[in-house]
């Protein structure tokens, strides 16, 4: 088929679709002259479709004065013809298809083979709500939802700078999504957005469906299991990353944005760091450091202390914990790596049901079933401590994508001190630290700034100086404009 | 193209060799679940005609109560520690550990058979914990001992805990530690003490320090020359004296001082400076006590008690030849001339050094609440 902007192109194109309007209107004058309205049903706002574009077809002296049909596209373009302010003119038929299918309306010119694109986009959305994930006390309730337009709204309505660029681009070769890049021009690297930009550029990819469609076309260590991209929930944490020098990615249909190029020290920060005073903010955010260490070693320690080097606990603790296990018959080993993926299954568990009877679930899991495993001699009272201690202990870190990381990280570690106590553990923790120093993101080294130390960076990181410390922004982010404030 | 192929290769080759570890630390390292051995909380060690008799009191755990705590003894003999220490391990139904062991006791005759068969073995284990304490166990022999503390079903570990403990609140530093001990059995300079104990009534109790000789039990001080013999070094923090009058004392804030100079026939004095407060914890009479002319008569009077006892000391050390108010590393280190001339020599000792003891002190407390 002929990829030219035609009424009958496009009727043969979408005649099987009963949900595309393609309409012609005859335009009441001495000229004869006929334009098509091409739009989806339910995806325009017909009262604005009304009083902007067809009012002004039907009632507008200047329209019956039109001979031609460029006379026409002229005066409903640049004489106020229509009375709509975002129309623009297109001759590129997979440009029309793509705006139409996205809600916009094209206005087509037969002969002209020419169409005029009016944005009078409407669709069902969810307003802007308080944050699932990021929620704070002290601070702003609005989060991020599926629509791009209004994710980009909310960041400019906090950043009112003309640096602020919001560059626009489709992913997906059906689903034609609408992805945004948002960047302030006089603050990050343009290098890295040019990059980014390549990477996007070059998904060959039909649909995205789900955040991970974008994620893992754009990270740099596909093979890695630590979270290379930040996201976000907050239009402030989006923009105070901004101001950074860092650049926001909004993907349509998904409610967060992503941060990029993404540190460790990142996901870990909790925007309640920055809304509560900063030395509780502080030590508040050195105990989610050790937490999650906690989170991550202390079922490997406890596997590799009772099985390997049990000298090494005190006396009365070893006793204790000998009384605790005298009728249990599994090993320390079975034992913590069967109740943590037991505590796995209550995870998934509460996720699939709905909320009241997730959790129900959990109380029966957690409380009635532990109980009875513990009174039922299966498992011992100190590995139900242990588990549990390191349960919460990761539920503490801030971002879901490192905790999933946690999760994973010590199951290996268990399987690798239970193989061989503290030297299997050592070698499983060097590994980590080791895949960690490796690791790259856009440039920036993913431990930065906690390797090639400047004492400046290490301001936000496990300890939260005042804000008014923070003279620069991040080494290797902001090369425009590395100073913040004086 | 050939150097990823090789990076590739020195991956696959770095992952063997890892599995290759964990299966020779699987298989090799000591691989013991903390619910499958028994723990030996206190190790009682008699010398016999035979050899060395060891009894372990350790926490049963095979029982399956899991209500209360039950204590078990093994015994095992042999002709020395290791041989009665495989006998012993042979004899009990599981694996035995003295990795967790807090206590060794030695009977009498253990320690004038000399400490060095008792503890070579411990001292080369590399499981057994340091700061572990040894005690002398005075007129009984540690399994009988062990024995009926099982039967009688009192915690001796619990007691000997609370010996340690008030040991460690009386002391600033507690020297019968099995590290400690060791040290002193190696550098062999004559003040090895170890505290013994008094089973009296089913009670266990700490009565004063056991001598050592050449590592061998050679006398045991009774409880007050043990005290001063602590004061003396300066490791007492508090001490309590009943002086001949009937009034009782509470010593504090105690400091030692030892300074060692040359004479003008370029033999050694020992200056030894003891101060410290006290408080009148009894006076058994009516006496006024807040009168300037009784402190200081009271005061004159517990300095005489010290310099009595450490006298006492003194000539015992010289008699003997025992370094109790441990000069001799100083000798050694400063005055070598000196030290090659007493050190194998203890005859030579009296005529070398000499001692200057003075004592000073203040009564800081005498309150009386009410008559």
């Amino acid at each position: 088929m002929e990829k030219i902007i035609n009424s009958n192109v496009l009727k043969e194109l979408f005649q099987k679709s009963t949900d595309v309007l393609i309409r012609p209107i005859n335009i009441k004058s001495d000229y004869n002259l006929t334009v098509s309205l091409f739009c989806v049903d339910g995806m325009v706002n017909s009262q604005v479709l009304d009083t902007t574009i067809l009012r002004p077809l039907a009632t507008e002296a200047g329209v019956k004065d039109c001979k031609t049909e460029e006379e026409l596209e002229n005066y409903l373009l640049n004489c106020g013809g229509a009375y709509h302010a975002f129309g623009s003119e297109t001759d590129d038929f997979n440009q029309l298809i793509t705006c139409v299918m996205s809600g916009m309306l094209g206005l087509i010119f037969d002969n002209l083979q020419k169409a005029i694109l009016f944005d009078v986009r409407t669709f069902d959305k969810r307003s802007v709500s308080e944050p699932s994930e990021e929620g704070v006390l002290k601070g702003a309730k609005d989060s991020f939802i599926e629509v791009l337009r209004t994710n980009t709204m909310l960041i400019r309505r906090r950043i009112r700078s003309p640096y602020l660029v919001v560059e626009q681009m489709y992913v997906g070769k059906l689903s034609r999504t609408d992805v945004a890049l948002v960047y302030l021009t006089n603050v990050c690297d343009l290098n890295l957005v040019d990059q980014i930009r390549k990477k996007l550029q070059a998904i060959d990819i039909d649909n995205i469906a789900a955040a991970s469609f974008i994620e893992e076309f754009i990270i740099e260590n596909k093979d890695s299991l630590m979270p290379q991209i930040m996201y976000t929930q907050r239009p402030d944490r989006c923009c105070s990353n901004l101001t950074d020098g860092r650049i926001a990615l909004i993907v349509d249909g998904i409610p967060f944005v992503y941060v990029l190029p993404c540190q460790l020290p990142m996901l870990l920060q909790s925007p309640e760091d920055y809304s509560d005073n900063f030395i509780a903010s502080s030590a508040f955010r050195a105990l989610r450091y050790a937490t999650m260490l906690l989170s991550v070693l202390l079922p490997g320690f406890y596997i590799a202390i009772t099985t390997f080097h049990n000298q090494l606990l005190p006396v009365q603790m070893i006793v204790s914990i000998q009384q605790a296990k005298i009728n249990v018959p599994f090993s320390s080993f079975v034992e913590v790596l069967g109740l943590l993926l037991s505590f796995e299954i209550l995870i998934e568990a509460g996720l699939r049901l709905p909320k009241p009877v997730g959790q129900a679930m959990s109380i029966v899991g957690g409380l009635v079933v532990g109980q009875a495993a513990v009174s039922a001699n299966i498992i011992s009272p100190v590995v139900v401590i242990v588990v549990a201690l390191t349960g919460i202990a990761g539920f503490t870190v801030p971002n879901s994508d490192l905790a999933i990381t946690v999760r994973v990280s010590r199951f290996v570690l268990g399987i690798l001190s239970g193989l061989a106590g503290f030297f299997g553990l050592m070698v499983g923790v060097i590994f980590i630290l080791l895949h960690l120093c490796s690791l790259e993101n856009f440039g920036v080294a993913y431990l930065a700034p906690f390797v090639d130390v400047k004492s400046m960076e290490l301001q936000d990181t496990i300890f939260r100086f005042p804000i008014h410390d923070f003279k620069f922004r991040p080494d290797g982010l902001a090369t425009k404009n590395p100073r913040k404030q004086k | 193209m050939k150097h990823s192929k090789a990076a590739h290769n020195l991956r696959v080759l770095s992952v063997i060799f890892i599995i290759f570890l964990f299966y020779l630390c699987f298989f090799q390292m000591e691989r013991k679940e903390i619910g499958d051995v028994d723990i030996v909380r206190v190790l009682g060690i008699d010398k016999t005609d035979e050899g060395y008799h060891l009894t372990a009191l350790y926490n049963d755990n095979s029982s399956g109560n899991d209500d209360s705590v039950v204590m078990k003894t093994v015994d095992g003999k042999g002709t020395t520690i290791y041989d009665a220490y495989q006998n012993l391990k042979r004899k009990n139904k599981r694996d035995v550990t003295i990795a967790h062991t807090s206590f060794y006791l030695l009977d009498s005759d253990a320690a004038a058979n000399g400490l060095e068969g008792c503890l070579d073995f411990l001292s080369r284990d590399q499981t057994v914990k340091t700061n572990s304490s040894i005690f002398i166990l005075l007129s009984t022999n540690t399994h009988d001992f062990l024995k009926k503390s099982v039967e009688d079903e009192t915690f001796v570990q619990d007691t000997l805990t609370a010996i340690t403990q008030k040991e460690s609140d009386e002391l600033r530093k507690v020297d019968n530690t099995l590290a400690s001990v060791i040290n002193h059995m190696d550098e062999d300079l004559h003040n090895l003490i170890i505290p013994y104990l008094v089973v009296e009534d089913e009670n266990l109790y700490a009565n004063g320090y056991a001598v050592f000789k050449n590592n061998k039990l050679f006398e045991y001080l009774d409880y007050e020359t043990s005290q001063i013999i602590d004061l003396a070094n300066g490791r007492l923090i508090t001490c309590p004296i009943c002086l001949s009058n009937g009034i009782g004392l509470e010593l504090t804030s105690i400091k030692a001082q030892k300074g060692i100079t040359r004479t003008a026939d370029n033999k050694l004095l020992v200056n030894l400076t003891i101060d410290f407060d006290s408080d009148i914890k009894e006076v058994p009479y009516a006496t006024e006590v807040f009168s300037s002319n009784t402190l200081s008569v009271i005061n004159e009077m517990q300095n005489e008690y010290i310099r009595q006892y450490v006298a006492a000391i003194i000539e015992f050390s010289i008699e003997y030849g025992f370094d109790f108010l441990n000069i001799n590393q100083i000798i050694a280190d400063e005055h070598k001339d000196v030290w090659a001339l007493i050190k194998d020599d203890p005859s030579a000792y009296a005529d070398m050094i000499s001692y200057q003891v003075q004592v000073s002190s203040e009564i800081a407390n005498n309150y009386v609440i009410t008559r």
